[in-house]
Formats: structure tokens, C-alpha cells, sequence
């Protein structure tokens, strides 16, 4: 099993009790693989933040696309007229 | 690396998914916006947000909503908008020393991801499409092309080690990736 299978199941806290504390035990004498696991936490988060910058880029995107493109235009004036100029 | 080059597969779908949510869901927003003293442009910035929030949990986390989904988009534009409201009525009693959310945007975060993207995009296109998309192993050996889901979840751990080890070196190295 490669290392970051087995640090992401110990973050997930799946497995069974035993492989838990071999991991604990691990990360008490290997600081490094402590490291790697906080290092593995920061890169889930990472990861979040990457898609949810690539949706909203789609999003605006799409924003873009029906308030400009003229094949929206009865969309265009019924929202523009709930706005008071 | 043995990632091809593909597009993401879904984001055709998304558009269409996207563009539908405009035009059905977002006259109501505006209206409801408009009628409160607000403009375009923030009835607008609410939408986005919605939409975001929304994909996250109808389509990424298939959470069923107890109203019809339009109402729960509208439901949820509608708390955006009255909360960034508040936010800017404090924002003007405090004057000189507003902190908006926006400016809190960590930069850290933002220089960070643009080089893992540079550095590595596939590898992030893949990740993401895993734990933040949720995309099934079969549906990512699908959309990026693997003989089978075993390499695709390899792939994937290697992808995933591959990046932690350009944040903890950008970490180490860059005092400026550092708050």
C-alpha cells in the first residue's frame, strides 16, 4: 500500500484499531511521517479550495455568458426591470 | 505519469446545468433583491455564491432539500444577500477599519494553488475530481483514461504525494507562502 493510502485512512479513521496504533506508534519515533501526515491534511484542503475555484470559474463564466449574449435578452430585460435606475 | 489529456468531462454539463439555474431560478433573486432596495450587481454576486453552495450539496453531496430545489437555491441567494447586507451597514458604522471577508482571503492559499496548478495540473485535475467532486473510481478512469480502477486509485496516491510534497517544500522554502 503506498504511505499516503495509508496516512489518508488514518485521517479518515478507517481501518481497524490495530492499524490505528501501529500508526501512532509510527508517528511517536518517525517525526517526519508526522510531518507528512499534517503536510497530507493541508493538501485535502488545498484541493478543496482548487475545485471550488475552477466551479466558480464556470460560474462566472456562465454570469457572463447570460447577462451579455444576446440570445438571453428577454431574460436580460425582465431582470434589469426589478431594478429602479 | 501516465495521465492523458482530457477535458473535464462534465464541466459541458455544468454549463448547461448552470445556465439552466439563470434563467429558471435567478428572476426570483433579482426580484426579491430589487424590492429590498438592492442592485443588479449584488443580486448577482449572491447568485454566484448560491450556486457554488448549491452544487456543493444538491449535485456533489446529493443532499435533498425538504422545498423544491429552486426555492432552496432561492432560499439560499436570498441569506447570502441579506448577510453581505449586514456586513456592509457595520462595515459603514466602523468607517476606517473595516476588514471586509473578501481582503481576508488568504494569500497564502492563492499563491500556493497557482503553482501547484503550474506545476502540476493534471495531477490536481485528478485529485480534485476525486475528493472534492467525488467522482467514483470508475467514473475518474473514465474521465482521465485509465485501464482500470486499480491504476486509477495508484495514480491518484501518487498524484496525491506528488502535491503534498510541492506544498511541504513551498512550505520550507518560501517565507512568503507563510501568514
Amino acid at each position: 500500500m503506498i504511505e499516503a493510502e495509508q496516512i489518508e485512512k488514518y485521517i479518515q479513521q478507517q481501518g481497524d484499531i490495530s492499524e490505528r496504533l501501529l500508526m501512532e506508534a509510527r508517528m511517536q519515533v518517525d517525526h517526519e511521517l508526522a510531518e507528512r501526515m499534517a503536510f497530507q491534511k493541508q493538501t485535502y484542503q488545498l484541493i478543496r479550495e482548487y475545485g471550488q475555484r475552477q466551479l466558480r470559474r464556470e460560474i462566472r463564466q456562465v454570469r457572463k455568458k447570460v447577462f451579455s449574449d444576446s440570445a438571453y435578452k428577454k431574460f436580460q430585460t425582465k431582470v434589469r426591470s426589478y431594478f429602479k435606475i | 505519469m501516465t495521465l492523458t489529456e482530457v477535458p473535464m468531462a462534465s464541466s459541458a454539463t455544468r454549463e448547461t446545468l448552470f445556465t439552466q439555474l439563470y434563467l429558471d431560478t435567478f428572476p426570483a433573486v433579482a426580484r426579491f433583491v430589487g424590492q429590498n432596495g438592492g442592485s443588479l450587481e449584488e443580486a448577482q454576486d449572491s447568485f454566484q455564491e448560491a450556486l457554488l453552495i448549491y452544487y456543493e450539496k444538491v449535485i456533489i453531496n446529493n443532499f435533498q432539500p425538504a422545498c423544491s430545489e429552486k426555492a432552496y437555491l432561492l432560499g439560499i441567494s436570498r441569506n447570502i444577500w441579506l448577510k453581505s447586507r449586514e456586513k456592509s451597514v457595520k462595515t459603514e458604522l466602523l468607517d476606517d477599519t473595516n476588514i471586509s471577508e473578501d481582503s481576508a482571503v488568504q494569500p497564502t492559499s492563492e499563491k500556493l494553488l497557482l503553482f501547484l496548478q503550474q506545476a502540476g495540473k493534471k495531477c490536481m485535475d485528478l485529485l480534485q475530481s476525486f475528493y472534492y467532486e467525488r467522482l467514483s473510481m470508475k467514473e475518474l478512469s473514465g474521465r482521465f483514461g485509465f485501464g482500470s480502477e486499480r491504476s486509477a486509485t495508484v495514480q491518484k496516491y501518487k498524484c496525491l504525494e506528488k502535491v503534498r510534497e510541492q506544498v511541504k517544500e513551498k512550505s520550507l522554502t518560501y517565507e512568503d507562502f507563510l501568514d
